[in-house]
């Protein structure tokens, strides 16, 4: 199977290349892909926790998180 | 009278592609990116630019500060020593403009003003900045995640002139 | 070598402000539109302007950020309204002289696709409200635009309005 192709543009000469990447490029893609998923399950996990904490605080407080908005307001 | 405002080029992906890069848009003051792209992943991608002078600067060079709404919620945030300006992309068309003031000069770090609509997911304005001072000769955009921009995107690259 | 940015057509209102202002019989021949607006309302407050397209008022939907120069920016959208929404133009108690600037940019507004829509808007007139309102749209409708209407929601558009319609060619 080919690997995915770039587009180059000459805006001088208008010349268009289509250029398959080279399998190094596509393991960096890969790499890259990889990261960002990570990146993205390590950020919900984060989000998750904080909203725990939060509830949480809340909760021990006996306040609405409307009223904590307003206190900090 | 020279034109103002000129479309340097203009391209409609036959099929899907990893990135599409510029090259060789000297002889204009600013630079406008008119894309009409959306990402071949069945989710959210990401948008990247790059930009650089001889060839494509893949270094920490870049950050950006984003303002979106996602229709519920606003947010903002920064990223600096970045590989590329990421915007986001859907699997679903999107606007994207992203605006080069004073490109070619050599005395300045590079701002450029970026928007990125998508109806049914957000609106997001933000500002990417890539530290160096060469001239712009290369841009590239591409899809941040390991995707490709989908057939039938279309880019074009306008100059505008100031005198 | 044929015209990038070409003004297609322009509307200033006049003494006694105007209910809306329309253009119509649009040529296709260009590959996206541009219009700029700055207008003013004939209300008391502050009153919405709606934009619409071929007179339509179904299949509108939009995504924006709201930011007021106070508090905590918002975000909004509508699924099924029935115009894009600039929001605001200032009234007859805002400050004087001050108008809202807005741009709407269509490309591809010509295709057999829907249409998406990318609109800046801001009001400001140093006093106690002002808005910025960045907006994604999109005219679920295949048709090609032929003609864009401007009109308040409660009032009228009020003397020195204005608006300008520009076609944008790629090649």
């Amino acid at each position: 199977m080919p690997n995915p192709t770039r587009i180059e543009i000459n805006c001088e000469t208008g010349e268009v290349l289509e250029i398959e990447l080279t399998d190094a490029e596509v393991a960096e893609r890969e790499e890259a892909r990889i990261a960002y998923e990570a990146q993205k399950a390590e950020e919900a996990t984060n989000a998750a926790l904080r909203a725990e904490q939060k509830a949480a605080l809340l909760a021990r407080l006996g306040i609405t998180a409307e009223e904590a908005e307003l206190l900090l307001g | 009278m020279p034109s103002t405002y000129e479309p340097i080029y203009t391209t409609t992906l036959n099929s899907a592609q990893a990135d599409i890069t510029f090259t060789s848009f000297s002889g204009y003051t600013d630079l406008r990116v008119v894309a009409i792209t959306a990402t071949t992943r069945g989710s959210q991608s990401g948008f990247g630019i790059q930009v650089g002078n001889g060839s494509i600067d893949t270094g920490s060079n870049y950050s950006v500060t984003r303002l979106g709404g996602n229709g519920s919620v606003a947010y903002s945030e920064r990223t600096s020593n970045q590989t590329s300006v990421a915007m986001a992309m859907q699997p679903t068309r999107s606007n994207f403009f992203i605006d080069f003031m004073n490109y070619a000069n050599t005395t300045t770090n590079k701002t450029f003003l970026i928007t990125d609509d998508n109806a049914a997911s957000y609106a997001i304005r933000a500002v990417g900045l890539w530290r160096s001072t060469s001239a712009i000769t290369h841009l590239k955009i591409f899809d941040t995640d390991g995707f490709n921009l989908i057939a039938g995107s279309t880019f074009t690259l306008y100059g505008i002139k100031a005198a | 070598m044929a015209t990038t940015f070409e003004l297609i057509a322009s509307a200033s209102v006049g003494a006694g402000g105007q209910a809306d202002i329309t253009f119509s019989s649009i040529p296709s021949t260009f590959t996206d539109l541009v219009l700029k607006v700055s207008l003013r309302a004939t209300t008391s407050g502050i009153d919405a302007t709606k934009i619409t397209f071929n007179s339509s008022s179904s299949g509108y939907s939009y995504r924006s950020i709201w930011g007021s120069g106070s508090g905590t920016p918002s975000s909004f959208n509508d699924s099924s309204a029935t115009y894009f929404q600039l929001q605001y133009a200032g009234g007859t108690s805002s400050t004087a002289s001050t108008f809202t600037n807005g741009e709407i940019y269509i490309p591809n507004y010509a295709g057999s696709t829907n249409k998406s829509v990318s609109i800046d808007q801001v009001q400001e007139d140093n006093a106690t409200t002002a808005y910025i309102v960045p907006m994604a749209g999109l005219w679920s409708n295949t048709s090609a635009i032929t003609s864009i209407q401007i009109a308040q929601t409660n009032g009228n558009l009020a003397q020195y309005s204005t608006a300008y319609l520009y076609g944008v060619k790629n090649a």
